[in-house]
C-alpha cells in the first residue's frame, strides 16, 4: 500500500466517523453546540478526502468521483480503496 | 487570544508559504533536462540548486500546514466558521495544499530522479502557477472578506 492510499484510508475512516457522529446527534439529542463543533471538523475532513482523491496520482475515476459524494464520500472511499489496494 | 492567533496566522503565512511560492517557481528553471541547451541556460541548470529548492518546498510546505490550522482555530474562536469568505478560503486552501503535496512535490522528485526533455517541467510550471494564483485569491479574500457580518 502506497503512502497516498494509506493517507486516504485514514482520512476516509475519520470522515466516516465524523458523519456518523453528526447523524447520531441529529437523530437523538440534536444539540446545537455539538453540531457546531462537529460540523466544521466533518467539513475539513470531507474537503481533505475530496482533494486528496481528486489530485492524487494513479487513482481510478471511480475512487475520485466517489470521494465527492456528500455524506457517502467516507464509506464509499473506504470501499473503493480496497479495490485500489488489490489492483495495485 | 485573538490577537495572538491572528499574529501567528499572518506570520506563518508570510514566512512559510512565501518561501514555498519562491522555491516552486524557481525549480523548473534549475532542474536538469536531458536535451542539450546552450548559453546562459546551461549554466543556470544545476541539480544541486534544484535539490535545495525541492528541500525548501517540502520542509516549508509541511510547516505551512500551521497556517490553515491556526486560521481554523481563529475562525472558531471568533465564531465565524460558517461565513462565506472563510468557507471559500478553506476550499481554495485545501486545493492549494493538495496541489503542493500530491502534484508539485512528486513532480519535482520525478524531475530530479528521471529528467526528460523538459515536458514534465512545463507541466510542473503550470501547476506551480496555479498554486501561486490560489494563494493570491485566498489573500485577497482575507482582506476583502465578502459576506462578513462585521468588519
Amino acid at each position: 500500500m502506497t503512502g497516498l492510499l494509506r493517507t486516504l484510508a485514514v482520512l476516509s475512516a475519520l470522515e466516516t466517523v465524523s458523519v456518523l457522529a453528526l447523524l447520531a446527534n441529529l437523530g437523538t439529542v440534536h444539540d446545537a453546540a455539538v453540531a457546531g463543533v462537529l460540523g466544521p471538523i466533518h467539513g475539513a475532513l470531507y474537503l481533505s478526502v475530496a482533494v486528496t482523491a481528486l489530485l492524487g496520482r494513479g487513482l481510478t475515476t471511480r475512487t475520485r468521483i466517489g470521494a465527492l459524494v456528500p455524506v457517502l464520500s467516507g464509506p464509499l472511499t473506504m470501499v473503493n480503496l480496497r479495490q485500489e489496494a488489490r489492483s495495485a | 487570544m485573538e490577537s495572538l492567533l491572528l499574529s501567528l496566522h499572518v506570520v506563518a503565512g508570510i514566512l512559510f508559504v512565501g518561501p514555498v511560492a519562491v522555491a516552486t517557481s524557481l525549480f523548473p528553471r534549475h532542474a536538469p533536462v536531458t536535451a542539450t541547451v546552450g548559453g546562459a541556460q546551461q549554466i543556470e541548470r544545476n541539480i544541486n540548486t534544484a535539490r535545495v529548492l525541492h528541500r525548501i518546498t517540502r520542509i516549508y510546505g509541511v510547516l505551512a500546514i500551521a497556517v490553515p490550522v491556526v486560521g481554523l482555530l481563529l475562525a472558531t474562536v471568533q465564531g465565524r466558521t460558517s461565513e462565506v469568505w472563510v468557507v471559500v478560503a478553506m476550499v481554495l486552501t485545501a486545493i492549494a495544499g493538495g496541489l503542493l503535496a500530491l502534484q508539485i512535490a512528486p513532480l519535482q522528485q520525478q524531475a530530479l530522479t528521471t529528467p526528460d526533455d523538459g515536458t514534465q517541467l512545463r507541466r510542473l510550471g503550470m501547476v506551480t502557477g496555479l498554486f501561486n494564483l490560489l494563494w493570491v485569491v485566498v489573500v485577497v479574500l482575507m482582506i476583502v472578506r465578502p459576506g462578513s457580518s462585521y468588519v
